[in-house]
């Protein structure tokens, strides 16, 4: 069965980057295979790790051909490349700025999304030199709350016989703590001799380890 | 689905070093290989791994609902009485999992065969998940790989939002995290599982499980740490089946101590399931006939293989193919009683067997790791080599 692969971003089974917080002699690295490392993280970047850098792209078709991305990957990252380039009124006026030669109309109605262009028709505006088809995955926040990632739907699946983990549960298990706290309170210090230790794990020697 | 040759990355050892992986050689041998790799087709990978993977994670978690719902059942896969209603409450209440390995036999063209499920305490998740990662992108990047190369593998994504996800329920962002003394695999993935839950923004203390404490008297109490801090939550790299059988294994029932991999766990890591998913499900493309065994004191038949309920990285398996080639790993757990399940054979390459350990994390599969044995039963020993989707 083929999947619904994600319409924008490249067709790919791997994670865009990985980081590791704790493991390690570069403990807090940052791994990206696609795009730079978004440099609103200050992690430092193993040194000895280079990975790919995102590819600039001139044309759609030339995108396309490297058969890295989708072609709506690379349509729609055209697009956005094309909307962030600066608009004139004139060609006299962006080649002042850009230099003669290195302007062009372009004409919006040609594209998928000209309904979100400014004015849908014609512009005036730089020569769009090479788009990265990577930057996109760059948007990206620290905490990781809007990221926009392949894999963004939900990881579990609800099952009608069983309870809701979350909110609920939650409610109940923050009664308990409250309750816990207070009680384990005294209790941890009155009985911290009385703690009894090696209650699991004391047969593991005969095993070898229990990672399956 | 071949097996093809590469070179290796000049310093690898090196860069395992600094990202953690200190069990990239045992005992003097190589446990990670990358002088190869598989390599498979999308379409292997999604029509062939991906979705049965999650197919028999459903027939998995319909099988628990099930041995949850009858005594009968939970006394026939030998789940100790005091447990439970420790595991039906953990499955009434929708206590989630974090992940599990689901092993396969696949050759590249027909239905892959479940053979077990590593559902409570999976290891090579960090091989799977991130030295394999590394692997792919230094390929691309040094030009041994073409640069469309992929690999099936958000296992550390899924795992981070696993770990998201499980927060919600732990109203003080903290969960212990232990594995057994002097072992150095063990405590390596558990680090691992640590480093994703601090990347999902729980706080993860460790404590090996010798230390962990039993404070008597509580009327509502929880297992310690070594500092004698209460644990509300904790991830175990231990199976189930061992904790209800140590000295503290009874309390547990009685504590307010959250496990994880969750109670319910323990109905799937059992190979008893494997009988009754045939029963239920006969005929299943991705499964193999099982049976329980009704005399394990008798030699295996031809083309069966004979597992304990219980038992680890190969341990006290035994088989005998359609031909009549007899195999056999010894171990500890002799005690448990046992299935039969009809032999399938791994394909071979260079003559060693592959075995395809498909993560699920969540409800979801999301990647997948190869090992290779020299034997057709795969054990702690064997190799963990790298894929690519070209």
């Amino acid at each position: 069965m083929a999947k619904q692969h994600d319409t924008i971003l490249p067709r790919r089974k791997r994670s865009a980057r990985l980081t590791l917080a704790l493991m390690g002699a570069g403990a807090a690295s940052i791994l990206s295979g696609c795009g730079n490392p978004d440099s609103t993280l200050d992690a430092p970047e193993l040194s000895n790790v280079n990975f790919t850098e995102p590819e600039a792209y001139r044309s759609v078709e030339e995108c396309v051909k490297d058969n890295v991305y989708t072609r709506n990957a690379c349509e729609a990252a055209y697009n956005a490349a094309q909307e962030s380039t600066p608009r004139f009124a004139s060609v006299e006026e962006c080649e002042t700025e850009y230099g003669e030669g290195n302007c062009n109309v372009t004409n919006g109605t040609d594209t998928d999304n000209s309904a979100s262009n400014s004015g849908g028709g014609s512009w005036v505006g730089p020569a769009l030199m090479g788009y990265m088809v990577g930057n996109m995955m760059a948007n990206r926040n620290r905490d990781g709350a809007r990221v926009r990632s392949v894999y963004h739907e939900p990881i579990y699946r609800t099952r009608e016989n069983r309870g809701q983990w979350g909110a609920a549960t939650s409610q109940t298990r923050q009664e308990v703590t409250r309750r816990n706290t207070a009680i384990s309170n005294n209790v941890a210090k009155a009985n911290t001799r009385a703690t009894q230790r090696s209650g699991f794990g004391s047969r593991s020697s005969a095993r070898g380890g229990f990672g399956s | 689905m071949l097996r093809v040759a590469i070179s290796e990355r000049p310093h690898w050892q090196a860069l395992a070093h600094d990202l953690g992986f200190h069990f990239h050689t045992l005992e003097g041998e190589r446990y990670w290989v990358e002088d190869a790799y598989y390599q498979f087709t999308l379409e292997q990978v999604e029509r062939d791994i991906e979705d049965p993977t999650e197919a028999i994670h459903e027939l998995c978690m319909d099988a628990v609902d099930r041995i949850c719902a009858s005594d009968a059942l939970l006394r026939k896969i030998a789940i100790p009485e005091f447990m439970w209603d420790t595991i039906r409450q953990s499955w009434s209440s929708g206590q989630p999992h974090v992940y599990g390995r689901i092993d396969l036999a696949y050759d590249g063209k027909n239905p892959a065969k479940f053979l077990e499920y590593n559902a409570d305490t999976p290891t090579s998740v960090y091989e799977a998940g991130v030295f394999s990662w590394v692997w792919l992108e230094q390929c691309i990047n040094q030009g041994t790989l073409p640069r469309h190369a992929d690999q099936f593998n958000s296992i550390q994504e899924r795992l981070i939002a696993a770990f998201s996800h499980i927060k919600q329920g732990l109203p003080e962002g903290r969960l212990h995290f232990a594995s057994i003394k002097d072992h150095l695999e063990d405590r390596a993935t558990v680090e691992y599982l640590q480093d994703c839950a601090v990347q999902a923004g729980l706080e993860a203390p460790f404590v090996f499980m010798e230390d962990i404490g039993y404070p008597p008297g509580a009327d509502h109490p929880r297992f310690v740490d070594l500092e004698h801090r209460p644990i509300d939550a904790i991830f175990k790299l231990y199976p189930w089946e061992e904790m209800a059988d140590d000295p503290f294994g009874e309390f547990v029932p009685s504590m307010d101590t959250l496990w994880f991999e969750p109670p319910w766990k323990a109905i799937l890591s059992n190979k008893a399931i494997l009988p009754l998913l045939w029963e239920w499900h006969e005929g299943h493309p991705n499964l193999l006939p099982a049976y329980f065994d009704p005399s394990p004191e008798k030699s295996v038949t031809k083309g069966w293989v004979r597992k304990p309920f219980f038992s680890r990285e190969g341990s006290n398996i035994s088989l005998v193919t359609p031909d009549g080639a007899a195999e056999s790993v010894g171990g500890a757990y002799a005690d448990s009683p046992r299935i039969l399940q009809q032999y399938h054979p791994m394909p071979r390459f260079n003559d060693r067997h592959a075995l395809i350990g498909s993560w699920v994390v969540g409800d979801r599969a999301c990647g997948m790791g190869i090992r290779e044995d020299s034997g057709r039963i795969t054990k702690d020993t064997s190799c963990f080599v790298p894929h690519a989707i070209i």
